[in-house]
């Protein structure tokens, strides 16, 4: 019986009366039918339910449909030939992986299979970079013209460039990288200066990779709705027990960092130097670890239970806390 | 272990600077219903005078910042409506709006979905209003109010039930719209039920406006500086209590249906708790007057989503690029933030949640030095907080 429908997947291949044949074999056994038939009923269901337009081979519009298909593989052809095609990246793999590659994929190991397919990937992935490299200019670049094109950006840049690393985008809004010994330096001339007059946000990041910790606060001047970052970049300690890294507080020129540093504190374990009641905000204080960073240990739970003077105990145990 | 040593704590019973007295400390919460929830406040009293106050927050913490770390985009929304629990819609529109901020799809949105979210965003912003105004009243030993303000945010509630099908926690953003299209008949029960709400409004005015108990308790208590309110990150009702005009509706422009409709940014200068009381109140008046020019303009045929984002597992599937974002919306009780680090894949690096309530109670200290216990009780209620938002 399938013998007589088509073996394609797309539904322009099927005149409507094989569509109908096709969709009562489909209730009947889903079994007899190949990869492809079943692909072009999911592919009818789908047009269906959306409400969008069917176009059978026998319909008026199907030569038409059929040639604007077409078309489309074509037009991504030239961008395929110009290095990141399948066979130019797998020239560009070591001899063993292509000696796999060469193979019949039914006789390669599930392992060897899953290698074959990684290499490729990151050989595809920085095929495109390179491509994209060699385009224009590099991203980082592109950001930072674009970040220095806010007016306040370039004031900034033109004050206070010895303290700046560099500056980048924040997608729609620019950030600065501030040395940390100069944080306070610049909070205070943002605020007092240039108007900076709210604070938004005051929070952290960790980058095990790069081995960076990041403070991020975000500043916004009401009068002209200017909106800047700044960053500051942290050695990250090794361990949850190691030493932990140091910032300056701007507590004292946003008083509104207050908690907000005592959180990040909290959270990654960075001190914030000056600070005058830098205690955990929302944990308890005898919590042990860092629980933000990526390095902390989830599966050890911690129960919290009350002491006879009020104060919070932590501890591992179970039966001395919930 | 952990080398870092806390710092030491303030002595327990301290001592008046100027007549050497023992002070009293004095907790209040974390159970009790002055707080709005689970909140300490440990008060340092000289007498029945106010010398500090201390909000010890976490009783609420749930850790959800690390939780987001572990699911997709898509399962970061219904984790957000359990932030601020009176104004989930307010929550799941803030991480949607950063996360099209960060790939770069604001523009994308439908029209019709942005009404929707408009829409459901003001219908939201009244229900959370009304439930404050309540507890406002309760604050004051005023229990007449809290019923009425509660039986009315049950209309408010029953639209947005409606819609998603819950009563608190929504789920009803999604990435490039919203969760499905309005209802038959949505927009007419929510025509007749502004008109009925003005006049409710009207009602409440007339227990509190002139009400003398009120005015002796909330005028010229709790005074916040605008340039103060900046400085500590305050938001919303708060700021604009204290004649700061700054609504992110107009000035950070999320959603371009309110550059269509006629509005006025609302803004008290007094900066006490009647003014906070007054700006939520007219807020009311104004959310309810965009609501009704939106009936109308709302168009009927449309997306309620980008189909180029798609919906169902599309949205678990989608991939921001890599990079960071803040954005923020306005909401009931504030700015509604979020700090995102995308790495490129479907789960976020980092997302941060700036909560209104954190930065607009971290003044309290400073309102109320000074002054007696039942004023700090009318002060932390003017504030508005919600512990969840507070806590995370």
């Amino acid at each position: 019986m399938s013998d007589e429908l088509p073996d394609a997947g797309q539904v322009e291949d099927y005149t409507q009366a094989q569509m109908a044949a096709l969709l009562k074999k489909f209730d009947e056994d889903k079994a007899a039918l190949t990869k492809n038939q079943k692909a072009a009923v999911a592919r009818y269901n789908f047009k269906k339910n959306k409400g969008m337009d069917i176009v059978f081979a026998d319909s008026p519009g199907a030569a038409e449909a059929k040639a604007a298909a077409a078309t489309k593989p074509a037009a991504a052809k030239p961008a395929a030939s110009t290095g990141t095609s399948a066979e130019d990246i797998l020239k560009t793999l070591p001899a063993e992986l292509q000696a796999l590659a060469a193979k019949d994929p039914a006789e390669l190991s599930k392992d060897e299979k899953i290698a074959l397919a990684k290499a490729k990937s990151q050989a595809m992935r920085a095929a495109s970079a390179a491509k994209k490299a060699a385009e224009g200019p590099p991203p980082e670049d592109v950001a930072h013209d674009k970040a220095l094109g806010f007016e306040h950006a370039k004031h900034l840049q033109e004050r206070f460039g010895d303290a700046l690393a560099k500056w980048q985008m924040q997608t729609d809004k620019p950030y600065a990288v501030v040395k940390v010994d100069r944080v306070r330096d610049l909070v205070r001339y943002l605020r007092i200066e240039m108007g900076f007059d709210q604070i938004r946000d005051l929070t952290a990041c960790d980058y095990p990779e790069r081995t960076t910790m990041e403070v991020v606060y975000n500043f916004s001047r009401h009068r002209d709705h200017a909106h800047l970052a700044v960053k500051v970049i942290l050695p990250r300690p090794a361990s949850q027990d190691a030493e932990l890294p140091e910032v300056p507080s701007i507590m004292g020129i946003y008083p509104g960092a207050d908690w907000l540093e005592r959180e990040v504190y909290d959270m990654y374990g960075i001190v914030f130097n000056g600070h005058t009641y830098l205690k955990r905000l929302l944990l308890p204080e005898g919590w042990t670890g860092w629980p933000l960073r990526k390095d902390y240990d989830l599966t050890k739970e911690q129960f919290v239970g009350l002491s006879e003077t009020g104060e919070d105990i932590v501890s591992f145990r179970s039966e001395d806390g919930w | 272990m952990v080398t870092h040593l806390a710092p030491e704590r303030p002595p327990t019973t301290p001592t008046h600077t100027e007549t050497g007295l023992k002070l009293v400390t004095l907790n209040i919460g974390p159970q009790h219903p002055a707080t709005h929830g689970v909140l300490r406040l440990k008060t340092t009293l000289d007498g029945e005078t106010i010398m500090d106050v201390e909000p010890v927050l976490g009783y609420l913490h749930r850790g959800v910042e690390k939780l987001f770390e572990d699911g997709s985009y898509l399962q970061a929304i219904p984790m957000t409506d359990r932030f601020d629990y009176l104004a989930a819609m307010h929550n799941n529109y803030a991480l949607c709006h950063a996360t099209e901020t960060l790939m770069g799809v604001t523009e994308q949105v439908p029209e019709k979905a942005q009404y929707i979210r408009a829409l459901t965003t003001e219908v939201q912003r009244v229900a959370s209003h009304l439930l404050w105004l309540g507890a406002f009243g309760l604050d004051m030993g005023a229990i007449t109010i809290f019923w009425w303000t509660v039986r009315e945010r049950e209309g408010a509630i029953a639209l947005l039930e409606r819609l998603s099908g819950a009563r608190l926690t929504y789920n009803w953003f999604r990435y490039g719209g919203v969760k499905n299209d309005l209802p038959d008949g949505w927009l007419d029960e929510l025509a007749k039920w502004i008109p009925y709400m003005r006049d409710r409004i009207a009602e409440y005015e007339g227990l509190l406006r002139d009400n003398d108990i009120l005015k002796l308790r909330t005028v010229g208590v709790g005074v916040l500086d605008p340039e103060v309110g900046k400085a500590y990150g305050c938001s919303g009702p708060m700021l604009r209590g204290s004649g700061v005009d700054w609504d992110l509706r107009r000035d950070e422009p999320f959603n371009p249906v309110y550059q269509k409709l006629k509005w006025n940014v609302v803004t008290e200068k007094e900066g006490d708790n009647y003014a906070r009381y007054r700006v939520r109140i007219r807020e009311m008046h104004e959310s309810l007057n965009m609501l009704e020019q939106m009936i109308d303009m709302v168009p009927q045929e449309g997306d309620y989503i980008d189909p180029k984002i798609g919906e169902g597992p599309r949205q678990h599937r989608m991939k921001p690029p890599a990079g960071e974002v803040y954005a923020a919306i306005e909401g009931a009780r504030g700015e509604y933030g979020c700090y995102i680090v995308s790495d490129g894949t479907n789960r976020p690096y980092r997302l941060k949640w700036r909560a209104p309530t954190l930065s607009n109670l971290m003044p309290l200290a400073e309102l109320t030095r000074g002054l007696k216990i039942p004023d700090l009780i009318v002060t932390l209620g003017s504030v508005d907080i919600v512990l969840g938002d507070l806590d995370r």
